[in-house]
């Protein structure tokens, strides 16, 4: 009933093309970030699993009703979905940039955790200040319905923009310098995020096209998190150095 | 559990219609064995997703964007070309 050689060149072909999607990596690598990454993961699976069903079984349908012309539809639309995905051009970079910034959300706020847990730093306000649910989620929400992202370039400076976004990476590893460094890194990088978010979120408040952008609402808040985590970061840092 | 069932919906929703859900389409029409196809994709989109929860960021490290595409693009072009000319052979 299995037959092997189709598993294997199913599952080749929708892998690949599933590693090439940007928005669809973006948003779960986000979910890697979120508090219960393993709950996302199950319901995911559940609804890959429903979705396959239901394709294959809609091309069973058509396969069966329409047999003529339906063996003709597989090898046209894969035809065009080749030149469709070497064709496309290179997404626009404050889409990049968007996308950029939104990993690093992911990444860095787990090497934080990490060194304060660690360090014995990790209290209350910081542990929640670093887990800011409400907008990984919005932005995960936002990735997965891919409309709201938009496609024009900044058109001043992508330069300055590509600057931006390469600050945003942690630059050292934070359980391998002093407490000082690492709370000093931590600043540069809320800072990095600040700059970065608020040049974006610029870009879009002045734009009259994108008056009702989601992505407004969603960099504003995390523009006021950020500033917060640097606030706290700041404290952090000046109680260190009355020890 | 609404975490859960929000994700679900959500995902479903983004799936309608995906590339990766026209190719299951399209190879049961073709006439594949749906059992295959099925667990084929599943496993597919399951471990892609699984890569990206589980390692965050770093997958970006790991997975060079450009070239994917380039290879996804070609693979595509690839099977499209095999399916017609299979059907060109049965005429």
């Amino acid at each position: 009933m299995l037959n092997l050689s189709t598993v294997l060149s199913t599952f080749g072909l929708v892998f690949i093309a599933e590693l090439g999607d940007k928005t669809q990596l973006a948003a779960f690598t986000l979910a890697s970030s979120s508090r219960r990454p393993f709950i996302i993961f199950a319901a995911s699976s559940a609804a890959f699993f429903l979705s396959s069903i239901m394709a294959a079984f809609l091309g069973k349908t058509v396969a069966v009703y329409g047999s003529s012309w339906s063996s003709w539809l597989a090898g046209s639309l894969f035809l065009v979905f080749g030149l469709v995905v070497l064709l496309a051009k290179e997404p626009a970079a404050v889409q990049s940039a968007f996308f950029a910034a939104a990993k690093a959300e992911s990444g860095g706020a787990k090497e934080a955790l990490k060194f304060l847990n660690k360090t014995g730093l990790l209290n209350q306000t910081l542990k929640e200040a670093l887990s800011e649910e409400h907008v990984h989620k919005e932005l995960f929400d936002l990735f997965l319905k891919r409309r709201a992202l938009f496609k024009d370039n900044i058109n001043e400076n992508e330069e300055a923009l590509n600057v931006l976004v390469g600050k945003l990476s942690l630059r050292v590893n934070l359980l391998k310098v002093s407490v000082d460094e690492a709370l000093d890194e931590l600043i540069r990088l809320e800072q990095a995020a600040v700059d970065c978010y608020g040049y974006i979120l610029d870009h879009l408040q002045n734009n009259q096209e994108h008056k009702n952008d989601p992505m407004i609402h969603i960099l504003t808040e995390m523009v006021e998190d950020e500033i917060r985590h640097k606030e706290l970061y700041t404290e952090l840092r000046a109680r260190q150095s009355v020890l | 559990m609404r975490l859960f069932f929000s994700t679900l919906v959500l995902v479903f929703l983004a799936e309608l219609g995906d590339k990766t859900q026209i190719t299951g389409f399209s190879l049961a029409s073709h006439g594949s064995d749906l059992g295959s196809i099925i667990l084929g994709s599943t496993l597919a989109l399951v471990f892609s997703s699984a890569l990206a929860v589980f390692l965050g960021d770093k997958i970006n490290k790991l997975v060079p964007q450009k070239l994917i595409k380039k290879v996804s693009g070609c693979l595509f072009l690839g099977v499209g070309a095999a399916l017609i000319v299979q059907n060109f052979l049965k005429l």
